[in-house]
């Protein structure tokens, strides 16, 4: 730990200082973030400080560099247990001596979130290194993407970079091909995405293929492994008759396990008032149709984000309204109709400063036990400010 | 000889001001569009957000524009909190994207989002990135003469034609006789067409490069009482942009 704060200091300064440098910009946020959850008949509180340091250099006229460093550490609750989530009749499964295999703690992170260069020739740009990788038109759900799930509370949060290189080609203004390659061990084993996009008329639409390793764990056996998942896709993004809306599919080949569909299709709009209003459907064929369905390796695997949902139909609404010029006030709803439970966010956001933003978030579940959104899983909400330098 | 000279010179001016004054309102709006929509532009800019409480909230962002201002694209500077996101407005802003740099994505918008406020201010996406809107969307009729902060203005009123989707469903622009700047413009939204939501004041005009050009604008919100200024910090017309800048992969770069 001390290694790495020495020598992410030794590289802020020799990239700050060094005269045969290119000029770097620093800066970043401070977020503290307090949780708090009434679970299992007691209230449960989680804080956690995180210091996000970002880095861009343009080296020269065609090429870049931007890092992020990310330093979280983590005090209150920070032991859990899967088995206290998951339905009673289904934990009982696992003998008292195996519970403690199901723990998991919140440690304190430590590390290179982004680092990457990016060069740019003309219509070509290659981007080489520890990335994000945002692809799809979903707001809540991107079945496209290979390398992320987006957390159902805060879709819009930063992603963890994947390694890899990156390549974009201009066919026209219009028109780009992206390839990208993440490797792991072998050929075989490591990530690939292909993705078309461009423009007609006034949609976005892409075309993508790709494979990964996907984790396909038996959480009662102890078995692990991983299978090939490879997948086709498309997207568009655009608008009729004044409402935006967009669609995202993809149908998944696995290896050993069942081939699926993920779709989604979502609308929005903006009122004159600046009222903003957005709903998402999704179907997921790895999802079940009733709670009663949902077995426990269902729920490890969608808590370990292997699946994005254990229902097959859920629907994801959301909103904002701007109160005054510096307060947002909104929230979401994520309802699974499957199993008629729901999940509800209300959300409201305070520009304190010109760098300071204090967001709230409560979490409401309203399901019965065994539901996807089951109340068992805790009310709470979180508040988190954020200072930028 | 002289006198008939001067007679042709008197009768050369006096119809010279005749059609100056003869003016359509389409004529007027026609030369405000071509003084405000130059071929390509940059400029540096400042927002000023002052909310009905006094707080203030200052951005900072560089603006490029081409092909009369039908394609912009604006990217903030500062605060460190916006820093490096952007807006790539094309077709007059029928056509959005978001770039949002901390997830390194892009996002297409649906033309509603330029009702959108500006990072919160009084100005939103249309305002910004409306091109030639004023002569193709909205029907121009002249209206009588005023004087408008000292100036001899030309007194417009625009009617939003059905076809369009603006936000606005009429304007009345005051429009300075000597060098068609519109100093001071009337916005009248669609849901309600007889209140006058905002007012926009143009001043400080300077030329540069032979164009007069405002360099601090406010926009009053009549109906939250809030005012955002917007500060022309540098400027520059007619320069060569790279035209990959106005596509998604600008955003990249």
């Amino acid at each position: 730990m001390r290694q790495s704060v020495f020598s992410l200091i030794i590289f802020i300064t020799l990239l700050a200082g060094g005269s045969t440098f290119a000029k770097v910009s620093i800066g970043g946020y401070f977020e503290p973030q307090l949780s708090s959850a009434y679970f299992n008949n007691e209230y449960r509180q989680l804080n956690s400080n995180k210091l996000r340091i970002d880095l861009q250099s343009d080296i020269n006229d065609n090429m870049s560099f931007t890092g992020n460093y990310n330093y979280i550490n983590y005090n209150g609750a920070t032991e859990w247990n899967f088995l206290d989530f998951i339905p009673d009749k289904l934990s009982i499964l696992i003998p008292d001596s195996l519970k403690n295999m199901y723990s998991f703690k919140y440690e304190n992170e430590n590390n290179l979130d982004n680092a990457y260069l990016r060069m740019y020739v003309s219509k070509f740009t290659i981007t080489v290194g520890r990335q994000q990788i945002s692809v799809g038109s979903g707001y809540a759900w991107n079945p496209t993407d290979l390398f992320n799930v987006k957390d159902i509370l805060d879709p819009t949060y930063e992603q963890p970079g994947v390694d890899g290189i990156r390549a974009d080609f201009g066919i026209s203004d219009d028109y780009t091909l992206m390839l990208f390659y993440s490797p792991e061990n072998s050929w075989e084993q490591s990530g690939k995405l292909v993705r078309l996009s461009g423009r007609v008329a006034h949609f976005d639409c892409a075309f993508s293929g790709g494979e990964i390793m996907q984790p396909n764990n038996d959480y009662l056996n102890y078995q692990f492994m991983n299978e090939r998942r490879r997948m086709l896709g498309f997207d568009f993004n655009g608008e009729l008759i004044g409402v935006g809306c967009w669609s995202e599919n993809a149908y998944n080949y696995m290896k050993s396990s069942q081939n699926y569909w993920e779709n989604i299709i979502g609308i929005d709009y903006t009122f004159s008032s600046g009222w903003y209003v957005m709903a998402e459907y999704l179907y997921s064929e790895t999802g079940k149709n009733k709670s009663g369905q949902y077995d426990f390796n269902d729920w490890m695997r969608y808590f370990s984000t292997e699946i994005k949902s254990l229902s097959r139909h859920q629907v994801y609404g959301y909103s904002f309204y701007p109160l005054t010029d510096l307060l947002n006030i909104g929230g979401s709803v994520v309802y699974s109709i499957s199993d008629y439970s729901s999940l509800f966010v209300p959300t409201i956001e305070w520009s304190i400063d010109d760098n300071i933003m204090l967001t709230c978030f409560g979490s409401v579940y309203t399901g019965r036990e065994g539901t996807m959104y089951s109340h068992n899983l805790g009310q709470g909400g979180l508040i988190r400010l954020r200072a930028y330098f | 000889m002289k006198s008939l000279y001067m007679i042709i010179m008197f009768l050369f001016l006096f119809s010279t001001v005749q059609s100056s004054d003869e003016l359509t309102g389409l004529q007027i709006i026609q030369k405000v569009s071509d003084l405000m929509n130059q071929e390509s532009a940059y400029a540096k800019m400042k927002l000023t957000i002052v909310t009905t409480s006094g707080n203030k909230r200052e951005f900072e962002y560089e603006s490029y524009s081409a092909d009369k201002n039908e394609k912009n694209v604006i990217i903030y500077t500062s605060p460190a909190r916006v820093k490096g996101q952007a807006m790539l407005l094309l077709n007059n802003a029928d056509d959005i994207w978001s770039y949002y740099p901390r997830t390194d994505r892009v996002r297409k918008l649906a033309t509603h989002a330029k009702k959108q406020k500006m990072q919160g201010s009084d100005f939103t996406y249309e305002d910004m990135g409306s091109g030639d809107i004023f002569v193709t969307d909205f029907t121009a009729k002249r209206l009588d003469d005023e004087k408008m902060e000292g100036y001899d203005c030309y007194k417009v009123g625009l009617k939003k034609n059905e076809s369009n989707n603006s936000n606005y469903a009429r304007l009345i622009m005051w429009v300075i006789k000597e060098n068609f700047v519109p100093i001071v413009i009337d916005y009248y939204d669609e849901d309600e067409p007889t209140v006058c939501s905002k007012r926009l004041m143009q001043k400080d005009i300077k030329d540069i490069e032979g164009i007069p050009t405002p360099m601090n604008l406010t926009m009053h919100n009549n109906l939250d009482d809030s005012d955002t200024k917007l500060e022309i910090l540098e400027c520059k017309y007619n320069i060569e942009i790279d035209k990959s800048r106005f596509t998604e992969r600008g955003f990249y770069r």
